[in-house]
């Protein structure tokens, strides 16, 4: 069993919210995967996405709609996700706990 | 774009079922973004990189979830829950123990993927049948002598076309002959590969053309009319897939042929050939006379129903009909699978290869097997506390074998990703001459068989803790590690130590047998100085070349014009040069004594040389002396022979001046002997020289010869100035190729250095694991009697005492395996002997090397837990009691 971590948010679980914050309505597997390599500069595997995205929606943090596949030969199956009003206020909380927590440390920048 | 297809399943195995179609689809897109933007091999490569990085947060997701009260997949369960429980308590199990968990996994993956790499080859090589109809039907036809050796498993025209008129088994025969055409009509002229075959064939084979039609049964008889099929890829090259080829003519040889078929694309036999043309025996090579000439390769295909035995008796019965022909005496008729035919050469050393991965995977379980018993040695509270709470013998396996099985299936898939990368380098090392080597490639066989392979891992070192486990009561349990299961356990991993040790004793002495006689062929004398010698090959269109004269002349001037080239020492040409694979056997008979004996018919290899052949390959006379321009010129007839028929039919006397009549193109001869030569390795650096007849190649030309020179600063450059004198004397041939002797002979090293480097590389992994095993054995045991050291020390034992304690344990088990290794080797060595070369199987220095070899990397295995034991601090070591 995994210990609750409280109310926050684990590093990777942090990104991926980010993430659907910021894409909105244009966030699926490939965008959430490429805005989270492009914006850490580290390999981020499709597997752990999803994984995560899975998880987040256990806690009630994300929720998703299906596309149907777009009627063409080889046509896109996609599922978009975004974050539910609980998953919003658990983002702002741990946004919040990470600045108050950062105010005066000594940062290398 | 379709995604590799391994990586692929990969991601589908390991998705949540109700997301498999998405994370597919979201693959895909990127993929085929990338292979737009940074090409093919780009968006491979990250295909395979998100598949495997995605292995584990998938599983970890798919275990670790809590039952869900929505969502499909998981309703009806498609796995029992209970096996999803232990794959759960399984994968915490292995994070609490990373150290374990690593080790266990690298040496999976390791032994996976070398076994797995080795599997695709021998798979592409071996197994996969032949890309023909029913292939196992097809055979090669030869005649081979009922007693003694056969000189070249060959057949004669006549005796070819008697069979053909007269066989039972065989629905197809064909005769197949690689050979070569000068193509002109194009830009510039151009050698073209050929095949020459019967018109049967294309039916023997089962494969149709693509366009036009096979070869008429009448086109075999007469080449008066000259016709032509094409390889698909020559029609693509040459006519631009344009039907109407099938139309036109091509010049081969100067001869008109008109096309009438294109072969489907893929088709390759043998080394594959652009050119088909039908092969026409001259009714001047069926006759009696020619029943000695033994020069044709046969294919056959036994009619449906009739097995290979059956086919074999009808042939031999077919031989005892036709032994009162003229030279057929003593010969019978030998079929051999085409397959066997292939592959034949490499079949002992592929298998040879394939028990060094046996080996080395035995080696992988044991040391894994005793790793799961030491931590089921710490789990041993645990599993008692387990059993008392009701757990069955039966669920306590299952949990074992979920959890081992689970090691193994990812150590297998980790393995899957070396063997990707590592094939293309073994198949780059591999020598050229291995046939279908560009079959290789991972795909479904493979994969099952790695699959098969980790399993069957998991399942093995599952059974020894738990066979183990179950002989004792339950209540034993709960006595924690008590002292007879304690070292019951210790007797086991011990003798999985002497094991592994003497399983990796065998392989090296395997790899330092066949390194060796590496060693020793390098060192083989030729018979001949390769270092300088340069070789040029050519063939003359017959069209243009029909009559002797005209070859011979052309000959003369050739050797003429090579020799006043700067920096060539000396040059010769011979029909069939030393280590090329180019051989003729024709029949000969002695002259004095036609009258005795005169049943037996003799072989000799067939040379025609020019002149200064031997002064300039240096191959040394025994007695006598070269031909003479007389003689060059067929004026008198001569013959020179080598040591080995000297000393076989004349011996303790002298041939000089002894009479041969030796069968050739021209039909028998009767010739004097004027040489004696020392023997050249002649079927490459392993073989036994054969008797062999040299006779003038003025006297006797054939339309193909190699030119060699003694060169004295290299090849630089050499290859431009044959090729302009070439010109000089006819524009319109071309030069076949042009390379160093030295070349040639390193040809025939290479399989012996693959092989001695796969199973070289074999013999170290399997040290480095027996190495590892030790290691970890020792240091358990120093590990579990720390408080017994700590008794010893506090009585006043020093530390030398106690490490030599421990390093002598280790050197134990170490000296049991090599004891074994050394019976087990003595018994299995006899069974490379065919692939040493003048090394005896029980080599005393190779075993006796390797034996000290072993025992130091087991002492140095075993001493570094040994000195952690004079460490141990006495008081602290009994205050843990």
């Amino acid at each position: 069993m995994s210990m609750s971590k409280g109310k926050f948010l684990a590093e990777f679980e942090l990104y991926i919210m980010l993430a659907l914050a910021r894409l909105g309505d244009d966030a699926y597997g490939v965008s959430i995967r490429q805005e989270i390599e492009a914006k850490t500069g580290r390999p981020v595997s499709i597997g752990a996405v999803y994984a995560t995205l899975a998880r987040l929606g256990d806690k009630g943090l994300v929720e998703f709609h299906t596309s149907d596949p777009l009627p063409v030969q080889g046509g896109r199956s996609r599922k978009y996700f975004h974050l539910t009003p609980d998953g919003r206020g658990a983002l702002r909380h741990s946004t919040e706990m990470l600045s108050r927590m950062m105010e005066g440390a000594p940062m290398r920048s | 774009m379709t995604p590799p297809r391994i990586p692929k399943g990969l991601v589908w195995a390991v998705a949540d079922p109700a997301e498999r179609r998405y994370l597919l689809s979201d693959l895909q897109e990127e993929y085929d973004a990338l292979s737009a933007t940074r090409g093919r091999a780009a968006a491979y490569r990250w295909y395979w990189s998100q598949a495997v990085r995605s292995i584990v947060p998938s599983l970890t997701r798919r275990l670790r979830r809590r039952p869900r009260v929505t969502g499909r997949a998981w309703r009806g369960g498609d796995i029992p829950g209970s096996v999803i429980q232990d794959a759960r308590y399984a994968l915490r199990g292995f994070r609490r123990t990373p150290g374990f968990t690593a080790v266990a996994l690298v040496t999976l993956m390791l032994g996976i993927g070398a076994s797995t790499a080795i599997f695709t080859v021998v798979n592409a090589v071996l197994l996969r049948p032949l890309p023909f109809n029913d292939p196992e039907q097809l055979v090669t036809v030869s005649e081979r002598k009922l007693q003694g050796d056969t000189p070249a498993p060959h057949v004669s025209p006549p005796n070819f076309a008697d069979w053909r008129e007269q066989n039972e088994p065989f629905s197809h025969m064909s005769v197949v002959s690689p050979t070569s055409f000068v193509l002109t009509g194009g830009e510039r002229v151009e050698r073209v590969s050929g095949m020459s075959v019967s018109p049967e064939f294309f039916p023997l084979i089962g494969v149709q053309v693509a366009h036009g039609r096979p070869f008429r049964s009448e086109e075999g008889d007469s080449d008066e009319e000259r016709v032509v099929i094409l390889s698909h890829g020559f029609w693509l090259r040459w006519f631009g897939g344009d039907l109407s080829a099938l139309e036109r003519t091509i010049a081969l040889d100067d001869h008109e042929h008109r096309v009438v078929g294109v072969l489907p694309p893929g088709f390759k036999f043998q080394d594959g050939a652009d050119l088909w043309t039908p092969f026409v025996i001259p009714p001047e090579n069926r006759r009696d006379a020619m029943r000695g000439a033994r020069y044709l390769d046969v294919l056959a295909r036994i009619k449906p129903g009739v097995t290979f035995e059956r086919a074999q008796q009808q042939m031999d019965a077919l031989a005892r009909r036709l032994e009162d022909r003229p030279n057929n005496a003593g010969w019978g008729i030998a079929l051999l699978p085409l397959h066997e035919e292939m592959v034949e050469e490499y079949r002992r050393a592929l298998l040879l290869i394939f028990g060094a991965v046996g080996f080395v995977m035995l080696i992988v379980c044991a040391n894994v097997a005793n790793l799961v018993l030491a931590r089921s040695t710490r789990r041993l509270k645990e599993r008692a506390l387990r059993a008392a709470l009701g757990a069955s013998v039966f669920r306590l396996f299952r949990q074992l074998l979920t959890e081992n099985v689970l090691l193994a299936v990812v150590g297998g898939g980790l393995g899957m990703v070396v063997a990707h990368w590592t094939i293309a380098p073994l198949v780059r090392l591999a020598p050229a001459a291995i046939p279908r080597l560009d079959e290789v490639r991972l795909d479904g066989a493979v994969f099952g068989f790695a699959m098969v392979v980790s399993l069957l891992t998991g399942l093995l070192f599952s059974l020894v803790p738990t066979l183990l486990a179950s002989r004792s009561e339950p209540g034993s349990f709960l006595r924690v590690a008590g002292a007879s299961t304690g070292r019951r356990r210790q007797r086991l991993r011990a003798a999985l130590i002497v094991s592994e040790v003497a399983l990796s004793m065998i392989l090296l002495i395997g790899a330092g047998l066949m390194t060796r006689s590496f060693v020793r062929l390098r060192a083989v004398d030729p018979g001949f100085a390769f270092e300088s010698i340069m070789t040029a090959s050519l063939a003359l269109p017959s069209s243009r070349y029909e009559s002797p004269e005209r070859q011979s002349a052309f000959y003369a001037r050739l050797l003429d014009d090579l020799g006043s080239l700067a920096g060539v020492e000396s040059v010769g040409a011979t029909t069939n040069l030393p280590m090329s694979g180019s051989r003729m056997t024709f029949g000969y008979r002695i002259d004095s004594r036609s009258g005795e004996a005169a049943e037996e018919q003799l072989f000799a290899e067939y040379h025609a040389t020019s002149t200064a052949y031997f002064r300039t390959m240096g191959i040394g006379f025994l007695s006598g002396r070269t031909f003479n321009a007389v003689e060059n010129a067929g004026r008198t007839k001569a013959v020179i022979i080598n040591q080995t028929l000297a000393q076989r039919r004349f011996p303790g006397s002298d041939p000089i001046g002894e009479r041969l009549t030796v069968v050739s193109q021209g039909g028998p001869t009767s010739r004097q002997i004027v040489g004696v030569i020392a023997d050249v390795k002649h079927a490459g650096p392993r073989s036994t020289a054969r008797e062999e007849v040299y006779v003038p190649l003025g006297d006797d030309p054939w339309r193909f010869t190699t030119v060699v020179m003694d060169v004295r600063d290299g090849e630089s450059n050499l290859r431009d100035a044959i090729q302009a004198r070439l010109s000089a004397i006819d524009p319109a041939l071309p030069l076949s190729s042009a390379q160093p002797m030295a070349r040639l002979i390193a040809g025939w090293m290479a399989p012996l250095r693959f092989q001695m480097l796969l199973v070289g590389l074999f013999a170290v992994v399997a040290l480095a694991l027996a190495g590892v095993g030790i290691y970890g054995v020792i240091a358990y045991i120093v590990g579990t009697r720390t408080n017994e050291i700590g008794v010893r020390m506090a009585l006043g034992a020093d530390g030398d005492r106690v490490f030599r304690l421990f390093l002598g344990q280790g050197m134990m088990l170490a000296g049991l395996g090599a004891m074994l290794g050394l019976v087990g080797a003595f018994a299995l060595t006899r069974f490379v002997r065919s692939l040493l070369f003048d090394v005896a199987p029980y080599d005393p220095l190779t075993f006796g090397g390797i034996t000290a070899t072993v025992l130091l990397v087991a002492s140095v295995a075993s001493y570094l837990p040994a000195r952690r034991a004079t460490r141990v601090d006495a008081v602290s070591a009994l205050k843990t009691e």
